[in-house]
């Protein structure tokens, strides 16, 4: 039950279906768009840790939620256990599908 | 016609009967500085340019400056225009020459030539014998002009056309889209639109690694080394995302005016987020056009200019690539700059007081106001004199005591001075 949150004015919640909401932070912007989490990349090299979430952007919802795109956000990925994965908005990539938020620590 | 990835035909100095070694003759524009060639054996006379200059100014010899020369625009001995550098004595052997001047006058004009089409033009259609007439590049060359774009700078290596044509480009923020189109951007005046957007697939990515809100410019190059580097910031930007640097090595800068605004057009773009968009217009577009965006879809909308396009030899659809800024345009300001030109000595400023700000005048010496000039007070703070020749720092930041100004102006000169707070 992971779900992504992306700090900023307003703080943005993507969760995948309705039993995250119980979950969730109250008083924030919620959005049932999460598609899939990927992988949590990390190595002894250079390679920053990350991850790329893939939401749903079948009706440009993600298109005007990213307007703005929140490049360097502060984001978190979190579940009943607390933070999973902790780093910043790197990247942002949107299709006609899919928007494919990149995340480094 | 030679092809744009083709060097550039500059002329060898194997040419002259007294040439040392074979490289090939300089071309030059504007202000620029650079290594004459030595054109006799008895090392009395040495070429600037392959071409008529409007003048040649300074001349140092291993780095001082030399005495007894004289410069002419004459022809070489297979009666090609040439600039060249006559020495009352031989210059000793292994002795490093540097001349500094103004270089290539217009065929049809006669006047220097220093807008970024004039030079791009003559490098295309005078150099390489590419088909591009002025007229091709009339509306570039008014774009320039309306923002006081200047360039000044030497070709003296056979790069490649399109490479040399590219870097004029990068030095004021144009690009190059086609065989005789140039647009400034970002920032530069936007075409009318060719198509829009309003349906279909995209593709749309923004990277925070491709953010800058700190960029240093390195310009006013001789001998292939920058001589002079200003420093701007987005500072809104660095407070949201942190400090991004980069470098731009403007070879065809020459002026700090012209420098500074070239960066602050740059920094406004580049210290925001970008879209990069890859979108399918349903006609036929090329690179310099405009489309609009207008699709519900996309993170933009508006008129764009479409810097590259993607042409499927399988279907034929053509995809589009256009890049926009989000959000207002930030604030940038300029932190520092410096320069290894000489300084020449300057007695000309006149301090006063006003309140909590030291007021300083600066003139010429037939009186007529510095206009434009960047002032940097004790290699720390830069501020730009105003149409009165006037500029104002914080007495906190000018106490009573002896202080040194680095006036940088707009044709290019250099001038130092100190000024005394009582």
């Amino acid at each position: 039950m992971t779900w992504l949150r992306i700090a900023g004015h307003p703080a943005r919640n993507f969760y995948r279906d309705a039993r995250a909401l119980p979950l969730l932070p109250t008083g924030e912007a919620r959005h049932e768009l999460l598609l899939s989490l990927g992988a949590l990349r990390s190595s002894a090299g250079d390679e920053t840790p990350n991850v790329t979430v893939t939401l749903r952007n079948d009706d440009g919802q993600c298109a005007r939620l990213f307007a703005a795109p929140p490049l360097g956000a502060p984001v978190h990925l979190i579940d009943e256990t607390g933070i999973v994965f902790a780093g910043v908005v790197n990247e942002i990539a949107l299709s006609s599908a899919e928007a494919r938020v990149g995340i480094v620590a | 016609m030679i092809a744009l990835t083709a060097p550039l035909p500059l002329r060898l100095s194997s040419v002259w009967s007294g040439y040392r070694e074979a490289k090939p003759i300089p071309h030059r524009y504007g202000d620029t500085a650079g290594a004459p060639l030595q054109f006799n054996p008895q090392r009395t006379q040495f070429v600037w340019a392959d071409h008529a200059v409007a003048g040649i100014d300074d001349l140092l010899i291993d780095g001082q400056p030399a005495g007894g020369w004289t410069w002419q625009n004459t022809t070489d001995e297979t009666g090609h225009a040439i600039a060249r550098i006559d020495l009352t004595q031989p210059a000793d052997e292994g002795a490093q020459l540097l001349a500094r001047g103004r270089g290539k006058l217009h065929s049809a004009t006669g006047a220097t030539m220093t807008n970024p089409a004039d030079v791009v033009w003559d490098v295309l259609a005078n150099i390489a014998g590419r088909d591009v007439t002025t007229g091709m590049l009339a509306e570039f060359r008014r774009e320039c002009e309306r923002a006081g774009l200047t360039v000044g700078g030497s070709i003296e290596a056979a790069d490649s056309v399109q490479a040399i044509v590219r870097a004029i480009c990068a030095a004021v923020g144009a690009v190059f889209c086609g065989p005789a189109t140039f647009r400034l951007w970002p920032g530069g005046d936007v075409p009318a639109s060719r198509a829009s957007i309003t349906q279909g697939e995209v593709e749309c990515t923004a990277r925070l690694d491709g953010l800058c809100n700190d960029l240093t410019i390195q310009y006013a190059h001789a001998d292939g080394q920058a001589r002079a580097s200003l420093r701007l910031e987005a500072p809104d930007s660095v407070s949201a995302y942190g400090r991004r640097a980069d470098t731009l090595e403007a070879r065809w800068l020459a002026s700090a005016r012209v420098a500074a605004a070239v960066g602050t057009r740059l920094l406004q773009h580049r210290a925001r987020p970008v879209w990069a968009l890859r979108v399918r217009p349903a006609r036929a577009v090329a690179v310099g056009d405009a489309l609009t965006l207008a699709q519900p879809s996309l993170p933009a909308s508006g008129r764009h200019l479409v810097l590259g396009i993607t042409r499927s030899l399988d279907d034929g659809t053509v995809d589009a690539d256009v890049a926009v800024a989000m959000g207002d345009l930030p604030a940038v300001r300029l932190v520092s700059q410096s320069t290894a030109f000489d300084p020449t000595q300057y007695a000309g400023v006149s301090a006063t007081t006003q309140g909590d700000q030291r007021i300083l005048t600066l003139k010429e010496d037939d009186g007529r106001p510095i206009v434009n000039a960047a002032v940097t007070l004790d290699g720390r703070i830069t501020h730009y004199t105003d149409a009165a020749g006037r500029v104002s720092f914080s007495a906190d930041s000018m106490p009573p005591g002896e202080h040194t100004l680095v006036i940088v102006t707009t044709d290019g000169r250099t001038l130092t001075t100190t000024v005394l707070i009582a």
